[in-house]
């Protein structure tokens, strides 16, 4: 595993046409169970069949979907997801939301099964950032309802790193933890990052290695 | 009934097993297997043989 330069050598070599050939049948499976299963996706794409989407440019004519549109869906019964829920509520097994930067968050509703979905995903990102077995991953941020990071967590774990979950420490608590639990790779915003090299600096241990 | 259930537990192990050999060089894929074979130890944890000893 640690010589391998990709998580999934076999979709992720394939050739752009194969690679068109797929995602437009993906798409189309997806277009149609979303189209089965929200309220919100069977009002809008209601005009358009997913035998109709044969190529890239048709795609191109399916309407956007931006956030105000899914907070207003959200508004309706079940709550708290109302019209986006593409999924019968009692299969709903965990509930997180986006960061909240452009406005009220967007509630995120996950199965068992959606949320493997999304940990396969990050997989990928964090194969491909060079994440491998043998690190020992620190991950200083409360999580909390916020989604993107238990992405970061479970994908961690699955690609086959150590996971040192980091929140609820401030800094130099986390400085201090890094540096006695031995960690060698980190999971962070670029800020925070550069953030904890001032603070190692005025703790007067950048110098400080785990290799 | 039970009997039928555990063959198809043993069915999804073998056929898990094979595909990490496989997908020697695919870590998404081994991963995936391997994580089929975590739960296929769970339903043989769950559906013992009665006065049998388990592997």
């Amino acid at each position: 595993m640690l010589k391998m330069k990709y998580w999934n050598p076999y979709l992720e070599t394939l050739t752009r046409e194969e690679l068109n050939k797929i995602e437009l049948s993906y798409f189309r499976n997806i277009f149609s169970y979303a189209k089965e299963h929200s309220i919100l996706y069977r009002e809008k794409l209601k005009e358009i069949d997913s035998h109709d989407i044969k190529t890239f440019e048709n795609i191109k004519k399916i309407p956007l979907t931006d956030k105000e549109e899914l907070r207003r869906y959200q508004e309706m019964e079940p709550f708290p997801y109302g019209g986006t829920l593409g999924n019968d509520i009692g299969n709903v097994t965990t509930f997180r939301q986006t960061s909240g930067t452009t406005g009220k968050p967007v509630y995120v509703p996950e199965t068992h099964e959606s949320w493997q979905w999304r940990i396969e995903a990050w997989c990928h990102i964090l194969y491909m950032a060079g994440f491998r077995p043998h690190h020992r991953v620190f991950l200083p941020f409360v999580y909390n309802v916020y989604v993107a990071f238990w992405e970061g967590h479970y994908a961690s774990e699955k690609v086959g790193c150590e996971l040192i979950p980091g929140g609820g420490l401030d800094t130099k608590g986390r400085i201090h933890k890094i540096l006695e639990i031995k960690a060698n790779a980190m999971m962070n915003t670029p800020t925070y990052g550069l953030h904890i090299a001032e603070e190692a600096k005025t703790m007067g241990r950048e110098g400080d290695r785990n290799d | 009934m039970i009997e039928q259930i555990r063959r198809e537990i043993e069915r999804l192990e073998e056929s898990a097993t094979r595909l990490q050999t496989l997908a020697h060089d695919n870590p998404a894929i081994l991963k995936n297997a391997e994580n089929i074979l975590t739960f296929v130890y769970i339903l043989k944890f769950i559906t013992p043989g009665k006065g049998k000893e388990e592997n």
